[in-house]
């Protein structure tokens, strides 16, 4: 079963999302059906893509001001040579696109991998019996896994 | 005023005094009765879960002495449920027919370590689910910890509101029942994991440490050094995917949990803690250790290794302690 289900790790994301071949798709459902923790996976990544297609994903408030000092003025036509206009260009929509991945990679929700997900509502079980726990929320973050 | 009148004034003074000071419930005491009745009380209700990042979710519950049960009504786990039988914690998965179970470590039998490690407080009376309930606040006596503040029904002792304050002052968990009742029958038939439905263990069921260094090949490590009131408490085998067992070994001040997670770093082909997704981070001037906050701000998740052991913390403490608790493995 673990060789099947590492194969299937490395699939279950696109899958989740309804991405895959049709052979593929097939292959993963039939294992899925006989596999609970394979399941149990799949489902956390659909939920996952759930509530990230509900969230209003909003830019970083300090994101313009990441950009904009990146940006270069329109150079006065004809003064500059083709070679330096189209580098000015290339230079600003390299250092922008730079700047929007790290902005995104600073503001984007952290995704657990699978074995931090396991950690984790292995952590919740074993604060299960601490005097006061509270019990519902703890069942929620083991129920759920790593749902962000 | 006659000698004998005087006399007579501070006596009933003294009396007064005294009823009134005992008329303010020791914060310990009701602690105490709480606790104890947490594992007798018979009742059923409603309450709602809340946790950073996600929608509220309604939960209803059944309570048998030490046996529980909590339906996911809304919410991102609606339709999922929860039953602690006193020994297991059993998630039921109800779109693939299958019980998941976890051994629970056993619960203290007093509250001692708790009261070692946080000063309960009274801070006064409100009413949660149209009842009246003493409000405690568990200060903790070290910094960097989490701390609780708890909402007891007057009568029936059932902590009926609870809200988690995480290490760095922050309100994480936060649980409120909104409708509760005594009379309730409750059917032990509730507690059962239901016919026809597959059972995945996550736990092996022994726990002692020859019990677990057999199961996952090799002598679980522990750290030299744990931050001041946590105790070790015990050793388990935690099931994953790819059939390869991983030690458990729990921590605790009586309030809090750190949880300390030990696999062989070639057990299953794939490094534990590893896979898809972001989340590590390799720490500045790091020793070795890479720390992740996940779940922030309920918990913080640091690597580290022992030799050829791979090692993951877990637990709601400061960054500094968890770091001492990292390098003592080396």
């Amino acid at each position: 079963m673990s060789e099947e289900c590492e194969r299937i790790a490395e699939l279950l994301v696109d899958h989740a999302a309804g991405a895959g071949s049709p052979r593929q798709k097939a292959f993963i459902n039939k294992h899925v059906e006989a596999c609970p923790i394979c399941a149990r996976e799949l489902q956390a990544l659909r939920n996952t893509n759930e509530l990230l297609a509900k969230m209003e994903l909003e830019p970083a408030p300090d994101l313009w001001d990441a950009i904009r000092p990146n940006l270069q003025p329109r150079p006065a036509p004809s003064r500059t040579s083709w070679i330096a206009r189209h580098w000015l260009k290339s230079t600003a929509a390299t250092a922008a696109v730079a700047a929007a991945i790290a902005a995104w990679m600073i503001t984007a929700p952290k995704t657990p991998t699978f074995d931090q997900q396991a950690v984790l509502m292995n952590h919740a079980a074993m604060s299960w019996s601490t005097p006061f726990a509270d019990k519902a929320a703890l069942g929620l973050i083991e129920v759920i896994g790593a749902e962000q | 005023m006659t000698r004998y009148q005087r006399i007579t004034v501070i006596i009933v003074a003294a009396l007064c005094l005294s009823g009134s000071i005992s008329a303010a419930p020791d914060p310990t005491d009701l602690l105490r009765k709480s606790y104890a009745a947490e594992s007798k009380s018979t009742f059923s209700g409603q309450l709602v879960t809340r946790v950073p990042g996600q929608a509220p979710a309604e939960v209803s519950i059944l309570r048998k002495g030490t046996h529980s049960r909590m339906d996911y009504l809304t919410g991102p786990s609606a339709g999922s449920a929860i039953i602690d039988d006193g020994k297991s914690l059993i998630t039921l998965d109800s779109r693939t027919k299958t019980a998941y179970v976890s051994r629970t470590p056993d619960p203290p039998e007093h509250l001692d370590l708790l009261l070692a490690n946080y000063r309960p407080v009274l801070i006064g009376s409100a009413k949660v689910a149209d009842r009246d309930c003493y409000e405690i606040k568990l200060s903790s006596k070290y910094p960097g910890n989490p701390y609780k503040t708890i909402w007891i029904d007057k009568k029936s002792f059932t902590a009926l509101k609870h809200d988690r304050i995480n290490s760095q002052g922050k309100l994480t968990m936060s649980t409120e029942y909104t409708r509760v009742g005594y009379s309730a029958q409750v059917s032990e038939s509730s507690f059962a994991i239901p016919k026809g439905w597959k059972t995945m263990q996550l736990t092996q069921p022994n726990n002692s440490l020859e019990s677990v260094r057999k199961q996952v090949g090799f002598t679980p490590v522990k750290p030299g050094y744990a931050p001041q009131g946590y105790q070790f408490h015990d050793y388990s085998t935690r099931l994953t995917r790819g059939n390869c067992p991983f030690a458990g070994l729990r921590y605790t001040n009586g309030l809090n949990t750190i949880s300390v997670f030990e696999r062989n770093k070639d057990c299953g082909g794939r490094r534990f803690g590893r896979g898809r997704g972001r989340g590590w981070m390799h720490r500045r001037g790091g020793q070795g250790s890479d720390e992740c906050m996940l779940y922030d701000p309920q918990a913080r998740m640091m690597r580290t290794s022992a030799g050829d052991i791979t090692v993951i913390l877990v637990g709601d403490i400061a960054q500094t302690e968890m770091q001492k608790m990292a390098d003592s493995f080396r």
